[in-house]
């Protein structure tokens, strides 16, 4: 298997978002068009200039992507649509970097856009079903990893809530978040519990939303004449599926292997990172996630959080866009949101939640499957 | 799917047990039963052997489910690592107070209305 470092250099060179907001009537396809357009306008090229797009979306459906593109110009561009739960725009901007980096082309756009709905789900049509499979919804799902951290490491649940004040200040500064709002440690515990000690501030906000990034080459770079000191270059691509891990919960074991495949192949590790923009759908996730990227030893994520290790100006900033959690996660645009906001801190462009001289970044998501995906992004010079 | 894997728990002489499968190529025990193939070793299902499990394990997790689109709240899931291995998700007894490594152990009863495999801490044998 062959890695970014032995194939053409490929560099983020344009982002651009629709907020994420609650469902609303506006339609997919003027979501989908205005992170488009935002991210072309960002890398000062022209709808033509892109060879192929990737398409993450899930809910949707059927040709969505090329539905929405047309309005842009039909320019008889490769299309792809990817679905891949949660980690849909991980994925096609994974797809893209690797089409980009093969020599296939020299311009690609990812992106994700999606709106809530229903799902047509391959998990539950293959009709194999537990005990109460339909009781455990997501939040019950992560309520019961919640209890067993609190539990191994003595945890509280005001320290593991307090993911969510931090987040939840990021978002603040976040003109593209779902939750602009900074909430009070009280206000995150506000009751009720929706599931175990979770509560509602504790879970992303499902919305609707767009986020589009567009790669290129050395090539594509010089034939368009983009600005190289705000191109950011993607060191690293993985992505794995499950493998049976016992009682150890699934997306940590994914999380620690994935990321480590990602830390072999650019010879980065967790000391070289200034921003990590990760699958924190519930405040725990968070905990467990930055411990087995190993930016916190086992048990003492929470000291760390509380010490401010993970804020913006501390030692790694997690989230500086406010995560899932206050930026939110309406499913095909997070992943290419969390790439975006990266890109976004390593030009030091990101203003008020900037993260004091970012170089280093990785974005993380899981999905439903299970899946995982990784990329590490690199200033260069 | 044979006859006897059509439910996910039999109950025999006032004792449950789980529905499960073995791999005879790996040995792998899981739960909840399916005939596609070995998630460990990838055997076909030819080597999926139906398994009686017995409805006993440790506590490994819980959570009081406040909220619930369809179902009345609230109920209990525990997560419960079972003797034979599968880690599985079951109602808890309506009057267990559930504490993580809890020994626990299943039997049948009516959850709203509908027969449920529900646990609650083993009864302390006699000395
Ligand atoms: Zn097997």
């Amino acid at each position: 298997m062959k890695t970014l470092a032995e194939l053409r250099p490929v560099y983020v060179v344009g982002i651009g978002l629709h907020p994420y907001q609650r469902p609303s009537e506006k339609n997919y396809v003027l979501l989908g068009l205005t992170a488009v357009r935002e991210a072309l306008a960002d890398a000062g090229i022209a709808w033509p200039a892109v060879q192929s797009a990737y398409v993450g979306n899930v809910l949707v459906g059927m040709a969505a992507g090329t539905a929405m593109l047309r309005y842009l110009g039909a320019t008889g561009l490769s299309i792809a649509q990817v679905e891949n739960a949660s980690a849909s725009g991980s994925t096609a901007f994974r797809q893209a970097v690797i089409e980009v980096a093969g020599g296939f082309s020299d311009v690609a756009l990812a992106m994700g856009v999606d709106k809530p709905g229903p799902i047509a789900s391959g998990p539950g049509k293959a009709g194999v079903r537990g005990l109460v499979d339909d009781r455990v919804v997501p939040f019950t799902h992560f309520a019961l990893l919640t209890q067993l951290y609190m539990e191994q490491h003595g945890a509280t649940p005001e320290q593991i809530a307090k993911v969510a004040v931090k987040n939840h200040r990021n978002g603040a500064l976040n003109p593209y978040a779902q939750r602009q709002q900074e909430r009070t440690l009280e206000e995150v515990m506000e009751p009720p519990a929706v599931s175990g000690v979770l509560t509602r501030l504790q879970c992303t906000p499902v919305g609707e939303g767009a986020a589009a990034v567009i790669v290129m080459s050395e090539e594509g770079i010089a034939r368009h004449g983009i600005e190289k000191s705000r191109a950011i270059q993607v060191v690293a691509s993985a992505a794995r599926s499950e493998e049976l891990s016992g009682t150890l919960n699934f997306d940590v074991a994914l999380t620690e292997k994935t990321t480590h495949d990602a830390y072999r192949q650019c010879g980065l590790g967790p000391s070289d990172f200034d921003v990590v923009e990760l699958h924190d759908a519930f405040t725990i996730e968070e905990l467990l996630y930055v411990e087995a990227m190993g930016f916190s030893l086992p048990g003492e994520a929470v000291r760390d959080l509380e010490a401010g290790a993970f804020d913006i100006g501390g030692r790694v900033a997690i989230s500086p866009s406010g995560g899932l959690i206050a930026m939110g996660h309406p499913i095909g645009p997070t992943g290419v949101g969390q790439v975006a906001e990266v890109t976004r801190q390593l030009r030091q462009e990101a203003g008020p939640r900037q993260h004091p001289g970012a170089r280093v970044g990785l974005t993380h998501m899981v999905g439903v499957g299970p899946v995982c995906v990784v990329h590490i992004l690199q200033r260069p010079g | 799917m044979s006859a006897e894997m059509t439910g996910l728990w039999s109950v025999d002489s006032g004792t449950a047990r789980l529905n499960g499968i073995r791999c005879s190529s790996c040995g792998l025990v899981l739960f909840p039963p399916q005939l596609y193939g070995c998630p460990a070793c990838g055997a076909g299902p030819g080597e999926l052997i139906p398994a009686a499990l017995p409805a006993a394990g440790r506590l490994h997790s819980f959570a009081v489910v406040n909220l619930h689109p369809s179902h009345p709240t609230p109920y209990t899931i525990l997560e419960v690592e079972l003797d034979s291995g599968p880690l599985v998700r079951a109602l808890a007894a309506s009057n267990f107070d559930p504490r993580i490594n809890d020994r626990v152990e299943g039997h049948e009863a009516q959850v709203d209305g509908t027969p449920q495999l529900v646990f609650e801490r083993a009864r302390v044998p006699l000395a």
